[in-house]
């Protein structure tokens, strides 16, 4: 009697039952590997975020100091000759002055000093923004070293100066233009000595220095904007890596939602089996 | 332990012959049931799927709202920017036209010490702007012809905003290709000191008539309207490229509530459908429970 419940029905059941069992056991392990996939793309995903973040704060600084000397520049070079040409005309011993205006002068001492203070700050001016560039830009670097790996040394030290305030140097290559050839009386001068002491050559020699430290941080804005570009680029390749990542992510809980569904459908199945096989050894044990 | 349980089974079924009609009523109800399941859990495949393209409509538009959200926090500061360096400019300005009009400061402040250093920076500024958007987005946005308007922009613009708002925009875009190809013409070298002046050479500038007065049409005063009126059209540019940023948002939002909203109404529908799945498969499960448990039963009263 027993030996004829075990018809070729009941071994297809059998085999169908295994098989659904087996297909549910393998989905929710691919239910498993998809939340471990899904937790990995949440990381990639808030890393990227904080990326983005970074580099846009980066590429902000960077915009907002190469705007600062932008501004700068274009202020420091129009008041370049302004001075220069105030002495000339006002200066009672120079070959060019013009006497009617002097002769308009209330207080000529008074006004001869503040136009001298006022060529020494200007020429302070140039010299304390260029350092506040430098000083500025380089924070960003120092702050942010990961990203400017090659910027630093084996030691961690800051090596990569991109920013020219070799102001010595500046002088020197320009050495021939100069009448006085000594770049420690015009670094940093003191300057109540200087207004009382120094000639109207040595003002000229002022204004010629002036001359090649503006064009010195004409340069400037150029370097700043190459970085600003290259995080620019950055931020935009993190954007796009973000978009593909939330694409991934979306597709990984969907896949993993239709593991679960198919989970279920092949435990259906297998249960549906199951029945048709009681039902078959049923029939068949008569 | 399956195999004990099966032959247990095996000897249950066999002595239920008396009961036979009333078990295959159940296992037969077991199979309705099953089906049921099946159909019930298929439906919820197809709705899953439903959702999973919602969902993915949803991540672009996601994607895209976010983008436009970047411009416009972007724009914003550029604009703020900008208009602060126009406003500075146009003070500074006024202020120096007034005092040029005085023959001392006349004489110290020329034309070109005052405009061509702005004149230069900004037309050396704005080269470098065009090429390196050129660059980073592959279009010339100073550029009225640019693919990127005529193919996409103007055509979609012209569908969706009113006549006024998308006439201003045309101004916007006309003005600022007008204002960069008149900056763009200007001799940069002119402007350029590559060596400081000689004495001799300053007088000469101080003695200039031409260059002398801040307020006689010259030039460098030419170019300098130009290099200002550069900004003026940037300004609008970058007002009408906010109204179109936040029109974008505005859409954005609306898809991306829409999306939600399907998404929200299908995943009711999935969860009570797989609540059914639930309630059937329960059901399946305590069908064939009662056969596993009797068939024990039978064989250990039995064995007894």
């Amino acid at each position: 009697m027993r030996r004829k419940l075990i018809n070729t029905n009941s071994i297809i059941f059998i085999v169908f039952i295994a098989i659904f069992t087996l297909v549910s056991y393998v989905s929710d392990q691919g239910v498993i590997r998809q939340e471990d996939n899904l937790r990995k793309s949440d990381i990639k995903v808030d890393n990227l975020t904080t990326k983005i973040y970074t580099v846009d704060t980066m590429s902000n600084q960077f915009l907002a100091l190469n705007d600062f000397s932008l501004e700068t520049v274009i202020e420091l070079n129009r008041k370049q000759l302004f001075w220069i040409k105030s002495l000339i005309l006002l200066e009672k011993d120079s070959d060019y002055s013009d006497t009617k205006m002097i002769n308009n002068i209330i207080d000529y001492e008074y006004t001869m000093k503040k136009i001298k203070k006022g060529f020494l700050s200007h020429y302070l001016d140039i010299l304390v923004n260029t350092m506040e560039i430098v000083d500025r830009f380089e924070l960003v670097h120092r702050w942010n070293d990961q990203y400017f790996k090659d910027y630093f040394d084996d030691q961690g030290y800051y090596k990569e100066e991109k920013l020219n305030w070799d102001f010595e140097n500046i002088f020197k290559d320009n050495l021939d233009y100069f009448n006085l050839k000594n770049y420690n009386y015009y670094y940093v001068p003191d300057v109540d000595k200087f207004v009382d002491e120094a000639t109207i050559d040595n003002y000229l020699d002022i204004y010629i220095f002036s001359h090649f430290l503006l064009k010195n941080m004409e340069s400037f804005y150029e370097i700043i904007n190459e970085d600003n570009i290259r995080f620019s680029k950055l931020s935009l390749e993190y954007s796009n890596l973000l978009d593909e990542e939330l694409v991934v992510n979306k597709s990984i809980s969907s896949l993993k939602n239709f593991l679960v569904l198919a989970s279920i459908i092949s435990q259906i199945l297998s249960l549906f089996f199951l029945l048709l096989f009681f039902r078959n050894i049923l029939i068949v044990s008569v | 332990m399956r195999f004990l349980r099966f032959a247990l089974f095996q000897a249950y079924i066999s002595s239920i012959q008396k009961n036979k009609k009333k078990a295959l009523l159940i296992i037969n109800i077991g199979i309705f049931l099953s089906i049921f399941a099946f159909s019930s859990a298929t439906i919820s495949f197809f709705i899953e799927k439903k959702i999973s393209e919602i969902q993915s409509d949803l991540t672009f538009s996601q994607i895209s709202l976010r983008e436009t959200n970047n411009s416009i926090s972007q724009m914003e500061n550029e604009l703020n920017s900008l208009q602060k360096r126009t406003n500075q400019e146009k003070i500074i300005t006024d202020e120096k036209r007034f005092l040029d009009e005085f023959k001392i400061h006349n004489k110290l402040l020329s034309s070109k010490d005052y405009y061509g250093p702005f004149i230069y920076h900004n037309l050396k500024d704005a080269k470098k702007e065009i090429e390196d958007i050129q660059k980073l987005y592959g279009i010339n946005v100073f550029d009225k012809n640019d693919p990127f308007y005529v193919d996409y922009l103007i055509p979609l613009l012209k569908d969706s905003w009113e006549k006024d708002e998308f006439d201003d925009f045309i101004e916007a875009i006309e003005e600022l290709d007008f204002y960069t190809r008149q900056l763009l013409r200007i001799n940069i070298d002119n402007y350029f000191y590559q060596k400081p002046l000689t004495i001799n050479e300053i007088v000469d500038d101080i003695n200039n008539e031409d260059l002398s007065s801040l307020n006689l049409t010259s030039n460098i005063f030419n170019d300098y309207e130009s290099t200002i009126g550069s900004y003026q059209a940037m300004l609008k540019y970058y007002q009408a490229m906010l109204n179109v940023n936040k029109g974008f948002k505005g859409q954005g939002e609306e898809d991306v509530a829409l999306y939600e909203k399907n998404i929200l109404y299908y995943s009711n529908l999935e969860r009570n459908i797989i609540l059914i799945t639930f309630i059937f498969q329960f059901s399946i499960f305590v069908i064939i429970q009662i056969f596993e448990i009797n068939s024990v039963n039978f064989n250990l009263k039995k064995n007894k």
